[in-house]
């Protein structure tokens, strides 16, 4: 037993040496690495969770304590069966409840499904702004989140710039194109 | 003054990131002169609900020498070159940047085209963003 160790002894003489000069390297080398490397601040260090989001296809802030939940179904929409309808939600991160929007959900699948959209949310949160910008329609239409109210903004003749809310979300600033034309919708 | 915003996608080819642009313009006729770079393509609007203020989201690399130092010893550690995606509020003619805080989005090599945010929005009151990050909502001072 006690040769067995002193024939290693030699041996580890020999990497001791190395070995303390690797981890010197490496407690150098992680030094230099946390003196060079930029401190780039962190946005979840200042900012509150308010909450978690519940599963859903896509979702939309509607204000700092709600958003709007778009869900697919099993239910085709369309004759080409390649499509289903999607049903909307609103959830209340705070309180954790999500509520089926059955007037929201009918408008938008039957007006907005097969399109290529944007919406905008209101400043106020209360109302969506969805607007389709293609050569083959321009136009646009706007409810009350809770789906109740609504109106439909068509454009005739090209293609527009846009719309947007204004800030006090009673108005929605329409961009036509110089050659197009607008009109109220129904 | 007429504001208006649009999403001009690109790819930048030299870091792999998706970005887009924010246009703004005096007047129709004059055309839309281009503020600044940002990653850009939800519905809702990055100006601030009275308009004096934008959101911008960058995609920035850093690059850590240290790190690529340490790789010809450990090729295993990865890039030596750090992405993140920065939140920042501008003035609308893109001055005065003040950058929120940034995300890490990994290593260059790992870095996915594709938005952090899932949305993210302005309080009606233009003090404080809110965002959809990680599955979970946030918001956050601007000042």
């Amino acid at each position: 037993m006690a040769d067995g160790t002193n024939a290693l002894k030699p041996r580890q003489r020999k990497a001791a040496p190395a070995f303390r000069t690797l981890i010197v390297l490496l407690v150098f080398g992680a030094a230099i690495a946390a003196i060079t490397t930029p401190r780039t601040p962190q946005l979840l260090e200042r900012a509150r969770k308010i909450g978690k989001a519940a599963p859903a296809d896509r979702r939309i802030i509607l204000s700092d304590h709600s958003l709007l939940l778009f869900r697919y179904t099993l239910r085709p929409h369309g004759s080409s069966g390649d499509d289903s309808e999607e049903d909307l939600y609103l959830q209340d991160v705070s309180a954790g409840t999500v509520t089926l929007q059955p007037a929201l959900t009918q408008w938008y699948n039957r007006c907005w499904k097969p399109f290529n959209f944007e919406v905008t949310v209101s400043p106020d949160g209360k109302q969506l702004l969805f607007w389709q910008d293609m050569a083959a329609f321009t136009g646009g239409g706007i409810i009350s989140v809770d789906g109740l109210h609504h109106a439909n903004i068509s454009y005739r003749g090209g293609t527009s710039r846009g719309a947007a809310w204004s800030e006090d979300s009673r108005h929605v600033f329409l961009f036509p194109s110089r050659t197009g034309r607008l009109s109220n919708g129904t | 003054m007429a504001l208006r915003f649009t999403t001009s996608s690109r790819l930048n080819r030299v870091s792999h990131q998706k970005t887009s642009a924010v246009f703004t313009s005096d007047s129709f006729n004059e055309g839309f002169g281009r503020l600044v770079e940002s990653e850009w393509s939800r519905g809702n609007s990055p100006y601030s609900p009275n308009g004096d203020r934008l959101i911008c989201i960058e995609n920035r690399v850093v690059r850590q020498p240290a790190r690529e130092w340490l790789r010809r010893l450990f090729p295993d550690l990865g890039s030596g070159e750090q992405a993140y995606t920065i939140l920042s509020v501008r003035n609308r003619d893109g001055s005065s940047p003040h950058e929120l805080g940034a995300v890490p989005k990994g290593h260059v090599t790992d870095v996915q085209i594709g938005e952090v945010f899932e949305d993210i929005r302005w309080t009606p009151d233009g003090r404080n963003l809110i965002f959809l990050y990680d599955e979970a909502l946030w918001k956050v001072p601007v000042d």
